[in-house]
């Protein structure tokens, strides 16, 4: 995973490259400053020098003072744009990609399990890109650049560092693996209590109707009681490797002081090396333990990242409406079969079904008989597992207008909700389209009229007020063939009668075939075939 | 004749009830304002502080094992240093004297206190994660289901979890990284001050400006930008789920490539924005390392001419220097903690906005039992007139009607009509204000809530079920309920054979909300769980919506034989076998315009007949 998350970093091999040396070169600053630290000690502790005589060396270290901050500022500059260029492109190409293979999909995947991986799946590569990556580069170079000035000084404290050095990775490893299984048990933990929680919450009008949602509280006290202990038990050994870690980077630091102590002592050493060493030693383990700390960036990122490649990997096929501009005259059904991919049974079976130009069919059956499947074919959500459809569906999609049972409301004006069906259409082609749709009285009733932005939190339309929005669209959207998909399903038989009337008026205008789903009672009251289809119940 | 009714319900639209996911947006709960506050309203965070009752002694011993963590590296950082330059003028071993041993001590205890803090504060996380959670659900349990209402549409529960998600890491990242920082500038700062005390203050200076003014002035700064950016994100993802929810509304209207467009401009407009932040928030990160080793240079520049005057012993020069070096580890948490202090403030005010609310329920505290009428199951409706609170029209105006024991009525009429409200006011979901509702003589209003519910059975649309078994969803309807009941309560509601056909029987897991079941199984296991409770009572409200006709058929033919068994109230819009009813009620605009049985309402030219035909052309 991390080396396909790296052929990502393409794009932005600049910031990429600004980031790392920025870091490389703090780290060389740093072994500068200690060493222009060290000689400023021992001058003055040893040599008895005064402030005026260190001077020089303390504005030099003033100025390796700065060179780092102003590092650390571009290191963070530089790395938020790797990430920020990352993260659009891959949004984009994802977005693309959902788009692509269409609400068959989606459908069985569950849209809040997309829409995680678009929005916080990509948010979580940020730190992926923007810490994690950086860091384990950093992490790489400047431990190696400070072996480097350790060696020629003193041999035995290289030393010290380099079979150290390697350990901390192996802890790491262990950590990582560790921390892996924390995490995911923690996660899964809260999840599970969140999920109790909110399942409780929902279901407390049930709870207090049959008079139970006073002990209710008792049992989530318990569950959660009883998770703490749990998790407690194995976060108890899990941490034991964070422990070792940590040791091992403190105690070669005690080692290495009292090692260099004991040479100094004795004067196989001097001074200002030594305190050199003492003060790199920190440093030296610095990076590492830093990279422990973006490990949870790191991880989160690549699972986020397997997710997202796991859609990005289902092959698509590309829908390319043909700009067909001969006139449809019958659609052909020849022995069509379709089975969901992982489903055993199959969701129709050997349809054959011809419609002509003027045609009105009701299709009736049962929740589960396969009634929207056929439509989706139509549509070209799906394609069929066999037999063959005339036109294809690339040539069918642009000629259909669709209005289906639960309509989605984009967060938007209700004029632009409307204008889906006819991206270039006037002001007064809505208005007309709503009025065919009986919801022009209510649209006008509201205070800001067309302009009323809809959608999730704002102000809501009932779901037989959304259905006639959707069937506006079809009216405006005025193709050779209406599919209307339970169209009446949350109206009441009022409402439904005024809407008979103008899709009727609608339809006198134009011959158009006209399809229509609708296991309730049928709205376009007299269809020139009633078809039903046959049961075919599938188990989830 | 024709007639427009308002379709618009008070009722928000659940279908849209969807995944747990929450949008990054700035939330508020539209709930009606409390009407008296509570006594004593103590600001938001000493509210939160409260939480803590209980877990003071483990806070603090959380707080000194982080001490020891940070005060160990201190404290290694000052003795090696200071053991190298003893030994640079040391003769002997005996001078070194127990730095030696110190060194090694301070690296294992920094070590090991590390390890325990982090299991100690885990643990108070835990059990204060437990104790929201349980406040949080007795606070909202009186408050249901009236006061919650609002929450159901777009998902404002879920979003109420994710509040108290966010307060999950208020003692970790809030509470214990501030008072870790003032223990150790307090001892580090006693510590240099006892070697030259003008040190004291000008550590504290740069402690105090490394741990509270930066990260105040970094938001300061940023303040504008972040909030920008923050809108721009939630404004990208808002499309972006959008998008994705209305994929199939796109892809047959042939949008796709105007939305791909469309998201990839909001997409790089947040790219800009961040890009715009991370110029000031990396001002953060570099004023950071500046004040850090500036701090190390001030103190090496005032400790040098202290050396050379020989007030300060010559190896403590390196000491002093280092271990101020090592202190500021206390403080490179802050910066988070101020950004997690405020996200935990803002949820917690929301928090506290739900729970102030007040109950629209009043239990009065006269209330008698009424075990001695218990054979009389009359239910009365005198006069009942109801306006919901915020709503200009009367959902319900004089209403009237009587329904004796073991008789059923069914209330129809348009969506909007009040139907619903009737069954709400019975079931002391919202107390009426003008007329009376009496249940087997008394009225419900002296009633105790319980004891009202506990003798309904009810049966609605939006039958909720928990994300357990089939047996644990019908077993908790009633308290010592034998295994036998139950299925014959399965048997009555035609849905035994359906269970038993399961691979795992009663025992089947029935997933979120029940979602694993179909609609038509939701609602007879419905029905079975209102049979197990075995109220004289049934109340069903539009028992069979979201059912296709077929399935609807069946369900209501299940329904009609228990109806028998009970007093039956039965809410519908839909005008299916309702010559099984010994009255039918058709309600509009929120009152009784005709009543009668189907026959007599079918003989004559009535509003019932009218909504009959139209339903029924298709059959004709």
């Amino acid at each position: 995973m991390h080396r396909r998350l790296l052929t990502l970093t393409r794009g932005s091999h600049f910031y990429l490259t600004l980031t790392i040396l920025s870091g490389l070169i703090a780290g060389l600053l740093t072994i500068w400053q200690a060493h222009l630290l060290s000689s400023v000690i021992n001058n003055v502790f040893l040599e008895k020098q005064t402030l005026n005589q260190v001077m020089t060396l303390l504005i030099f270290i003033l100025i390796a003072i700065s060179g780092r901050a102003f590092l650390s500022w571009l290191s963070e500059v530089s790395a938020n744009a790797v990430a920020v260029k990352i993260k659009t492109d891959l949004r984009n190409k994802l977005f693309a990609h959902i788009l692509k293979l269409g609400p068959a999909y989606s459908r069985s995947q569950r849209t809040g399990e997309l829409t995680t991986a678009a929005v916080e799946g990509i948010e979580a590569l940020d730190a992926y890109f923007s810490q994690y990556l950086p860091q384990l580069v950093i992490t790489a170079l400047v431990p190696i650049s400070i072996l480097i000035f350790v060696f020629p000084i003193d041999l035995l404290t290289g030393f010290v560092f380099l079979i150290t050095a390697p350990l901390i990775p192996f802890f790491m490893i262990i950590i990582g693996k560790g921390a892996e299984i924390v995490t995911k048990r923690q996660y899964d933990t809260l999840q599970l209590l969140s999920a109790h929680f909110l399942d409780s919450l929902q279901g407390l009008t049930t709870l207090k109707l049959f008079g139970q949602s006073k002990g209710q509280a008792k049992n989530i006290a318990q569950i959660s009681e009883q998770y703490r202990d749990t998790t407690f038990k194995v976060l108890r050994i899990t941490f034991l490797s964070a422990l070792a870690l940590e040791l091992l980077a403190t105690i070669s630091t005690a080692v290495v002081a009292v090692e260099i102590g004991f040479r100094l002592l004795y004067g196989y050493m001097d001074f200002q090396p030594a305190l050199f060493l003492l003060i790199l030693a920190p440093e030296f383990y610095m990076p590492l333990r830093a990279l422990g700390a973006k490990f949870h960036a790191g991880m989160n990122g690549t699972t986020a990242a397997k997710k997202i490649y796991e859609i990005l990997d289902i092959p698509s096929t590309d829908i390319q409406p043909s700009k067909l501009e001969e006139q449809i005259s019958n659609i052909k059904l020849s022995n069509i079969s379709f089975t969901y991919p992982n489903e055993s049974s199959p969701a129709l079976q050997n349809i054959n079904l011809t419609i002509n130009t003027g045609q009105h069919i009701a299709l009736v059956g049962k929740t589960g008989s396969g009634k929207s499947t056929l439509v989706n074919l139509l549509l070209g959500f799906i394609q069929p597992t066999a037999g063959n459809l005339r036109p294809s569906t690339f040539d069918l999609q642009p000629n259909i207008a669709w209005v289906p049972q639960k309509p989605h409301l984009f967060h938007d004006t209700i004029a632009n909700n409307i204008r889906l069906g006819k991206a270039n259409a006037t002001h007064a082609e809505i208005i007309q389209a709503a009025k065919s749709a009986q919801l022009h009285n209510f649209i006008e009733s509201l205070p800001e009229k067309y302009e009323t932005v809809i959608g999730e939190n704002a102000s809501r339309l009932s779901s037989g007020q959304a259905q006639r929005l959707a069937l506006a669209r079809a009216f405006l959207k005025d193709a050779p063939i209406l599919i209307l998909d339970e169209p009446t399903s949350s109206l009441d038989p009022e409402t439904e009668a005024l809407l008979e009337e103008s899709t009727k008026k609608f339809n006198a205008r134009q011959n158009r075939h006209h399809h229509c789903t609708s296991p309730q009672y049928n709205f376009p009251s007299r269809p020139n075939h009633r078809l039903r289809s046959r049961q075919n119940y599938r188990a989830r | 004749m024709v007639k427009t009714y308002q379709v618009e319900s008070y009722k928000l639209q659940v279908e849209k009830f969807q995944s747990k996911k929450l949008l990054q947006e700035p939330s508020t709960f539209k709930l009606q304002p409390s009407s008296q506050k509570e006594a004593s309203h103590l600001p938001t965070t000493f509210r939160l502080l409260q939480f803590l009752k209980g877990n003071w002694h483990r806070v603090a011993f959380s707080i000194l094992l982080s001490f020891i963590t940070i005060g160990s590296s201190v404290a290694l950082m000052g003795t090696s240093a200071w053991l190298i330059s003893t030994a640079a003028i040391a003769t002997s071993v005996i001078d070194l004297g127990v730095s030696t041993v110190g060194t090694r001590f301070f690296g294992i205890t920094r070590a090991l206190s590390r390890y325990f803090e982090r299991l100690v504060a885990h643990d108070v996380t835990f059990r204060l994660l437990a104790k929201f959670r349980i406040w949080f659900y007795e606070k909202l349990e009186p408050l249901a289901p009236a006061r919650l209402m609002n929450f159901r549409a777009g998902d404002l529960l879920s979003r109420i979890i994710g509040d108290i998600e966010t307060l999950e890491n208020f003692y970790v990242r809030v509470i214990s990284p501030p008072l870790t920082a003032i223990v150790v500038g307090f001892f580090t700062a006693i510590f240099l001050a006892s070697f030259y005390p003008l040190l004291a203050p000008v550590y504290l200076i740069f402690f105090l400006s490394l741990g509270l003014i930066l990260p105040w002035l970094t938001q300061l700064i940023s303040r504008k930008s972040s909030e920008q950016t923050i809108n721009i994100r939630a404004n990208l993802h808002t499309q972006l789920v959008d998008s994705i929810q209305g994929i199939a509304d796109l892809l047959a209207y042939g949008r796709a490539d105007e939305r791909i467009n469309k998201i990839s401009v909001h997409a790089k407009e947040y790219g800009d924005a961040q890009k715009h932040l991370s110029l000031i928030t990396g001002i953060g990160a570099g004023l950071s390392t500046l004040l850090t080793n500036l701090a190390l240079w001030t103190i090496l520049f005032l400790c040098i001419p202290q050396v050379t005057s020989g007030n300060l012993a010559g190896p403590m020069l390196a000491s002093l220097t280092l271990l101020t070096f090592a202190s500021f580890e206390a403080v490179t948490p802050l910066p988070l903690a101020s950004q997690a202090w405020n996200a935990s403030r803002e949820a917690a005010k929301r928090l506290f906005e739900v729970v102030d609310t007040q109950p629209e329920i009043n239990e009065q505290r006269t209330t008698i039992s009424h075990q001695s009428s218990s054979t009389n199951y009359d239910l009365q409706v005198k006069d009942l007139s109801f306006t919901y609170p915020s709503q200009a029209l009367p959902a319900l105006q004089h209403v009237t009607f009587n329904l004796p024991a073991l008789t059923s009525i069914a209330i129809v009429g348009p969506s909007g009509a009040g139907k619903s409200t009737i069954a709400n006011l019975i079931l002391r979901f919202w107390d009426y204000q003008v007329g009376e509702i009496s249940l087997g003589g008394v009225n419900v209003k002296e009633q105790n809530q319980d004891e009202v519910r506990q003798r309904c059975g009810y049966v609605s649309q939006h039958t909720y079920f928990f994300n357990t078994s089939i047996y644990e969803n019908l077993r908790f309807a009633r308290k010592k309920v034998t295994k036998e009941e139950i299925e014959s309560a399965c048997k009555s509601a035609q849905i035994h054979d359906f269970i038993l056909s399961l691979p795992k029987g009663y025992d089947t897991m029935i997933g979120e909300q029940g979602l694993r079941l179909s609609g038509g199984e939701r609602q007879r296991l419905a029905i079975a769980r209102a049979l197990i409770k075995d109220a004289p009572v049934l109340i069903l409200d539009e028992p069979t919506a979201n059912l296709d006709p077929l399935t609807e058929q069946e369900v209501l033919k299940t329904l009609f034989a228990v109806m028998k068994q009970k007093t039956s109230l039965l809410i519908t819009h839909r005008l299916i076998g309702l010559e099984n009813v010994n009255e039918i009620l058709v309600m509009n605009h929120g009152r009784i315009i005709e009543s009668g049985t189907h026959q007599e309402l079918i003989g004559r030219d009535s509003f019932y007949h009218h909504l009959l035909n139209l339903q029924n052309r298709i059959l004709s």
